[in-house]
């Protein structure tokens, strides 16, 4: 079944770099991934690992001065989105491919009405009138299961909650079925309680509409509910991917294997002590030359620190860029 | 063996007015931030303080340390009512009573040195002798696993992990006894969490300090915390040994939360029922007659319409504000 | 060379774990003054703010001419080698006038701004450090303040307390201070809930503690560029209410004094009004360029 799928988006070695009056940051250092379509794919990492600037670089969104996308390629349906103009793009955006930002105060414009900014994004994709637009719009803010639709279309976004405006961001990215949603830490600003609603408005949203969906956060436990694929990003780089079950249940990145280990699961019997990952991420101005992480892995070898490690392939689909794969490496066991 | 109370927070409220008019006069409505809320706190527990934004939990920890003065009610911390007491009396209590902020960047002086930030505690309360201060900084810093060079610079020069420990230097200076904790890790990234909870654990044995952690985390806090008080727009729903909370949660609203923390394992996660709260917490100015909760509970009786539950035990350390569990 | 089997050996990241990575220290000025010079309109301001000065200091000692020695034998001469621009009326060296005048200018700006800061640094850091009543009746006295053209205020003060340097002081100083205070109470406020001061308080600092170690430190910023924001504006109100004839008096001539001088003569002798006008622009746009750049440099926002 997989294989035969053509992925709807793919991105080959992309480098985007910000050009600062200290240096040159190397936010995304070369990564290689695709999405199918209706597939759910989760980007993890902390802050820093370039998660969120894969995301904007996807929708070139990255503004210069001081972010370049240096290279690569980022094909939607066959087309390079990185050769387009910008009107072109502007085309492309919202209706094929839209993104929800973490905080829907700063993502929505404050001074007009939730219809208002929905019908200017119909209006600018679909030939629509006015009036079957309003129906649209209502139809789709029940089906973000926002209560009594018609209300809403006439309020401002400081009258709703932040669940509600975060729903209200959900609509308009899906107004115009785009392709992919990318959204971007979408629940990192709602409590738990909202968190619960927006995870699974979105795992429903996907059967329905058929989207894909990228979900970048630093929350692991956020993506194990609805991405069936799952990307592990630090200092620029993936360093694992694979499905759920590969990277949850079988991890092979000692960065993973800390990730994993370092938040408390409300579900534990007994209190363990949550096992830390010490030191910091490097500094991307000057990355080190091998592997990112050897700097604060248990487990780091000399080559860990002379290369950077290729991808080792375990299993199908499942990829782990860590010398401790290699053949020559000694065996070592993931402490549990 | 019973540990002694160190702590102990008798029918606290504190109400916001909103003010209005020419020179602020006018009282408008009253916003109920704490709502008479009562519980204990054991020497060397934690206590962990749980609740959606409004709940009232930052409230709570800042009118016990006195930042806000409470309406009603009463703080007994080693047996003296400190609700009462002005700010000249409070400050030897103030040594004893420490917090730490959530926000690891707006908690440090950003024009003070690390120096002059963990120095300043103890010039405050004249403890050591001046030459004596910047040996017991380095003593402090070290212990907090910082290097003793950082002592000339600068907060932003930090990161959040760094500026967090060098905040709870700041505290640990005066040897205190207790500290409010109010979210100190929902800043940071997930590597770093575990170092400062460890960090927490760790001072907390080596000078049997007490910790009221607040958090929205309830992961975070069941980990942390020997008790856990839920609270929901200013109330206390429901109060329970952490071992017990995820085990048995008795108030509906402690049960639609832990239901929607994620849990990060898909089998356990794609199989999970979920219980899905209607809409948000309302608000606590105009505040539903009855159980506060019930405008988004599913178990709602005619009785929760009418009349406000109490906090009741249900058995040793449980306890549980729901007309479900009235006996 | 290590070979490949060395190369797999696990080594203990403890022992090579390298310092963490930290900036190199920098202090708040020393990376304020870094900011400032990398804008370079504001580094010229600065530049012609001290030749300036300088001027107005030593020009005067050295001019071979006194700015009030008259000398009817060479009146209106044009510029040359011995008269850099020209001579007025009364054939005083225009060029010395001008020396002189910028003294005048200068100090009725420094001090008219240094006067402010007090004032408005006072007034606003006790109204938002106090907050609640006091501070409410004491903005509400701003506001009518702020309500009434401080134009028309140090006009009227000036018509009663007589023209004349000190007056000129008074007047500017009294009028002026409205926007500084609320600045001040603006920062003060803001920082009075910063979590800093908030942890302060905790641990048990007094008031004056909190308001000296904490929040006048950080709000200095802002006061720095009101206050260097405020010396042009001061200098251009010194000039026009010398030129409207409400400004010190003859021979003592600031630049507003000559501008007007030379406005009688415009048509005959352009140089008359033109050196004075032309100082009087320099200057405004120096400290207008050294302000903004002020700004730019002392947020502490953007300190990364």
């Amino acid at each position: 079944m997989r294989g035969k799928m053509e992925p709807v988006l793919r991105v080959k070695d992309l480098k985007t770099e910000f050009f600062t009056y200290t240096g040159v940051v190397k936010a995304v250092r070369g990564i290689d991934f695709s999405v199918n379509p209706g597939e759910a794919v989760g980007i993890v990492g902390e802050s820093g690992c370039g998660k969120t600037v894969t995301g904007l670089s996807i929708m070139r969104l990255i503004t210069y001065p001081p972010g370049k996308i240096v290279s690569g390629e980022v094909s939607l349906d066959g087309t390079d989105l990185l050769k387009l103009s910008e009107s072109e793009m502007r085309k492309i955006r919202g209706a094929k491919i839209s993104m929800i930002f973490q905080d829907p105060m700063t993502s929505l414009n404050p001074a007009l009405t939730i219809g208002f900014q929905l019908s200017e994004m119909l209006i600018l994709h679909k030939n629509i009138t006015k009036e079957e637009t309003k129906k649209k719009i209502i139809e789709l803010l029940s089906m973000v299961r926002i209560k009594s639709p018609e209300n809403v279309f006439n309020q401002y976004p400081h009258q709703l909650s932040g669940g509600m405006r975060q729903r209200a961001m959900i609509a308009l990215a899906l107004s115009c079925e785009p392709k992919i949603v990318i959204a971007d830490e979408p629940t990192t600003s709602v409590d738990v309680t909202i968190q619960a609603q927006i995870l699974n408005l979105l795992q429903d949203l996907k059967s329905r509409v058929n989207s894909s969906i990228i979900l970048i956060t630093h929350n692991l436990a956020v993506v194990a509910g609805l991405c069936s694929r799952i990307i592990v990003m630090y200092a620029g780089l993936i360093v694992e991917e694979g499905n759920d079950r590969q990277v949850f249940d079988n991890p092979k990145h000692p960065y993973t294997w800390g990730l994993l280990r370092a938040v408390p699961r409300v579900d534990e019997q007994e209190k363990e002590r949550l096992s830390t990952i010490k030191g910091l991420p490097p500094d991307l101005m000057s990355p080190p030359k091998g592997c990112p992480f050897a700097m604060r892995c248990s487990y780091a070898m000399k080559i860990c620190f002379e290369e950077r490690p290729p991808y080792f392939n375990s299993e199908e689909g499942h990829r782990t860029m860590c010398w401790l794969l290699d053949k020559r490496a000694q065996k070592v066991k993931r402490d549990e | 063996m019973e540990n002694e109370i160190i702590l102990e927070v008798q029918s606290l409220k504190k109400y916001f007015s909103i003010k209005s008019g020419l020179f602020a006069s006018t009282v408008g409505d009253t916003v109920k931030a704490v709502d008479d809320i009562s519980f204990k706190v054991k020497k060397g527990e934690t206590v962990g303080l749980v609740g959606e934004t409004g709940s009232g939990k930052t409230t709570v920890g800042r009118t016990i340390i006195k930042l806000y003065e409470p309406t009603a009610g009463s703080i007994i911390f080693e047996g003296i009512d400190i609700a009462k007491l002005n700010e000249n009396e409070m400050k030897k209590v103030r040594r004893k009573l420490q917090m730490i902020f959530q926000d690891p960047y707006a908690s440090l002086d950003p024009r003070l040195t690390v120096e002059d930030i963990v120095k300043e505690p103890m010039e405050i309360h004249n403890l050591y002798k001046p030459n004596e201060r910047k040996e017991r900084a380095t003593y402090i810093l070290n212990l907090l696993g910082l290097d003793p060079e950082h002592l000339t610079r600068f907060p932003h020069e930090f990161s959040g992990g760094q500026r967090q420990r060098i905040g709870l230097a700041r505290a640990l200076a005066v040897e205190p006894e207790f500290i409010v904790a109010d979210e100190p890790v929902s800043a940071l990234d997930v590597s770093i969490q575990a170092q400062i909870i460890n960090t927490f654990e760790d001072l907390q044995e080596k000078f049997n300090l007490t910790y009221l952690f607040i958090s929205h985390d309830l992961a975070m806090v069941k980990h942390i915390s020997n008790s856990i008080i839920v609270m929901y727009l200013g109330r206390i729903m429901e109060i329970a040994p952490s071992g017990e909370i995820y085990k048995k949660p008795l108030h509906p609203y402690t049960q639609a939360l832990i239901s929607a923390v994620p849990i990060p394992d898909p089998k356990v996660e794609k199989s999970r029922e979920r219980i899905l709260l209607e809409g948000d917490i309302s608000s606590n100015i105009k505040l539903p007659k009855g159980c506060r909760f019930r405008p988004r509970c599913k178990y709602a009786m005619d009785i929760c319409k009418e009349v406000e539950p109490v906090l009741e035990e249900t058995e040793a350390g449980h306890s549980v504000a729901c007309h479900l569990y009235k006996k | 060379m290590i070979n490949e089997k060395e190369l797999f050996e696990p080594v203990k990241t403890e022992e090579i774990e390298a310092k963490e990575y930290i900036r190199p220290s920098i202090g708040y000025w020393a990376d304020a003054w870094r900011r400032l010079k990398k804008n370079k309109l504001a580094l010229i301001g600065l530049y012609i703010i001290i030749v300036l000065i300088a001027l107005a200091i030593f020009g005067p000692m050295v001019s071979v001419y006194e700015y009030d020695a008259t000398n009817l034998n060479n009146v209106y001469a044009p510029i040359s080698g011995s008269h850099w621009f020209g001579t007025d009326e009364l054939g005083r060296d225009v060029f010395t006038r001008v020396l002189y005048g910028a003294r005048i200018s200068l100090a009725v700006g420094f001090v008219a701004s240094f006067i402010n800061l007090i004032i408005g640094v006072l007034y606003g850091g006790i109204s938002g450090f106090m907050g609640g009543k006091v501070d409410n009746v004491m903005m509400r006295f701003v506001d009518i303040l702020y309500g009434v053209p401080i134009l028309l205020i140090v006009i009227l003060l000036m018509v009663v307390l007589g023209p004349g340097l000190t007056n000129i002081f008074i007047a500017l100083g009294i009028g002026y201070w409205v926007g500084m205070a609320r600045i001040v109470r603006g920062q003060t406020l803001s920082l009075k809930e910063q979590e800093f001061t908030l942890a302060a308080k905790t641990l048990g600092a007094s008031r004056t503690r909190i308001l000296v170690r904490h929040i006048i430190p950080n709000a200095i910023g802002p006061i720095i560029v009101t206050a260097t924001l405020l010396i042009p504006n001061a200098i251009f109100f010194e000039a026009f209410l010398s030129f409207i004839g409400l400004g010190v008096s003859a021979p003592v001539a600031s630049w507003g004094v000559l501008a007007s001088d030379g406005v009688r003569s415009f048509q005959s002798h352009p140089n008359l009004l033109f050196f004075p006008a032309l100082f009087i622009s320099i200057t405004m746009l120096s400290f207008n360029f050294l302000g903004d750049g002020l700004r730019d440099a002392l947020d502490p926002r953007q300190r990364k």
